[in-house]
């Protein structure tokens, strides 16, 4: 029988984190692809509109975005090997890191949000749009919700690195937030990039 | 009340999920013309009232979602009272879903019924009336959909959180989180004529009622429904209580 940890979830013997993190990170991927594959069909059906939306888009903003959150998965990275060498220091450094340039994403995000309403363009503008503000807005959910785990783990680093617990728990941040990272992956070029070349 | 008339009583309600299915599936979706409903937001009143209204089942339809609606609320109640503690007080979780189960319920019954007004009168008052009220209910069917997701959310934390209980496994708790939180795409409804997120679109119609139902509202149902035919002590154990 797998051991738990105090909170009863199976510590995973081969591999980082717990069954919960990846059943919740399938589940959501899941979701994801669903949004995705509804863009594609609606891409079909009308791609004039998304040709013509999409230049209205600005990738290289989009591109600032991706850098800073591949710079911070890198960082979270860092800090579960901080986390393993009990380096609380480091773990908290790294973690500061990674808070501010996920920082950088969602102020980013919201410039870019802003500049498009003051333009006039709205989830009701036209089917990319809705599609635009629904993907991109529930990424950002995300990207908050791991800078709120990320925000834990900094705040607990002093006094619980070195605990199996902990490691567990920085291990699952680290999971959820190189996913959040996977998803922009794909959002990026599918919104931004696809229509640039027509 | 003794031991097996609580048991009985359990076990009727845990029924009544699969008969809230049948009931508003025959008079909601097949007699009330829902597979998928009418885009009111691409049509005049005069056409809403001419390719929809014109059926003369749709009364008869929402009238019975009407009645059915409310079975809802009570297979939620059922819900809730397995998500109680072991001291038999409802947590938060619990009165979360129990809240959320009831006003979706409610709503399953009220909107219905004003379709159904709307049915009766159509031929009688203006066209623009009836679209009137016929957009009016399906934006508050529609876009009060936090009420689920409230419901959906709390079960959902409440079957991963709640690492004693083996009642439901943990991906149908993270599943009911997710198909949850994807109802946000119904904001854009009222605003849109055409394409996934109108009324009748590929996502705010076809997938979002199709993920809730088939894989929130039956995985619970089954579950729901073994759970109340094991003995009190499998229950028990099943929800992670001490065994006496």
């Amino acid at each position: 029988m797998a051991e738990l940890n105090p909170a009863g979830d199976p510590i995973l013997e081969k591999g980082p984190g717990t069954n919960g993190i990846w059943t919740f990170v399938f589940i959501d991927m899941l979701v994801f692809l669903m949004f995705f594959l509804v863009y594609l069909s609606e891409r079909h059906r009308v791609p004039d509109i998304f040709i013509e939306s999409q230049h209205h888009l600005t990738p290289w903003v989009a591109l600032l975005s991706t850098v800073a959150l591949l710079t911070s998965s890198w960082c979270v990275a860092e800090s579960v090997h901080a986390t393993r060498r009990g380096d609380a220091r480091a773990v908290i450094r790294w973690l500061s890191f990674s808070l501010l340039l996920g920082g950088v994403f969602v102020i980013n995000k919201i410039v870019e949000y802003s500049g498009k309403i003051s333009a006039g363009i709205s989830p009701a503008t036209n089917s990319f749009f809705s599609f635009y503000f629904l993907i991109t807005g529930i990424h950002f959910l995300h990207v908050c919700a791991g800078m709120i785990f990320i925000a834990h783990c900094r705040a607990r680093a002093s006094q619980e690195t070195g605990q199996g617990l902990y490691l567990k728990k920085i291990e699952n941040t680290g999971l959820f937030w190189h996913f959040v990272d996977i998803l922009w992956l794909f959002i990026f070029p599918l919104l931004y990039l696809t229509e640039l070349a027509r | 009340m003794d031991e097996s008339t609580k048991r009985a009583i359990e076990r009727g309600l845990a029924w009544i999920g699969p008969i809230w299915v049948l009931g508003y599936f025959y008079f909601w979706g097949y007699l009330g013309r829902n597979f998928p409903p009418p885009n009111m937001m691409a049509m005049t009143g005069q056409e809403l009232v001419d390719q929809y209204y014109s059926h003369s089942s749709i009364a008869v339809g929402m009238m019975g979602a009407a009645s059915f609606g409310m079975l809802y609320a009570i297979w939620s109640l059922l819900l809730a009272t397995i998500m109680r503690d072991e001291n038999g007080s409802m947590g938060p979780l619990s009165v979360l879903e129990l809240g959320g189960g009831l006003l979706t319920g409610w709503l399953l019954a009220f909107c219905p019924a004003i379709w159904c007004a709307c049915a009766l009168l159509a031929g009688q008052i203006d066209p623009d009336i009836i679209k009137m009220t016929h957009t009016f209910t399906w934006i508050i069917f529609d876009c009060t959909y936090w009420i689920t997701t409230m419901q959906m959310g709390a079960v959902g934390l409440w079957t991963v959180l709640n690492k004693r209980q083996q009642v439901v496994p943990a991906w149908a708790g993270w599943t009911a989180i997710a198909i949850g939180a994807s109802f946000i795409a119904l904001v854009f409804m009222p605003f849109v004529t055409e394409g996934p997120f109108a009324v009748d679109g590929l996502f705010n119609y076809w997938i979002i009622f199709g993920t809730w139902f088939f894989a929130y509202f039956i995985v619970y149902n089954i579950y729901v429904l073994k759970h109340v035919y094991r003995s009190p002590e499998e229950q028990r154990i099943a929800l992670g209580y001490a065994v006496a």
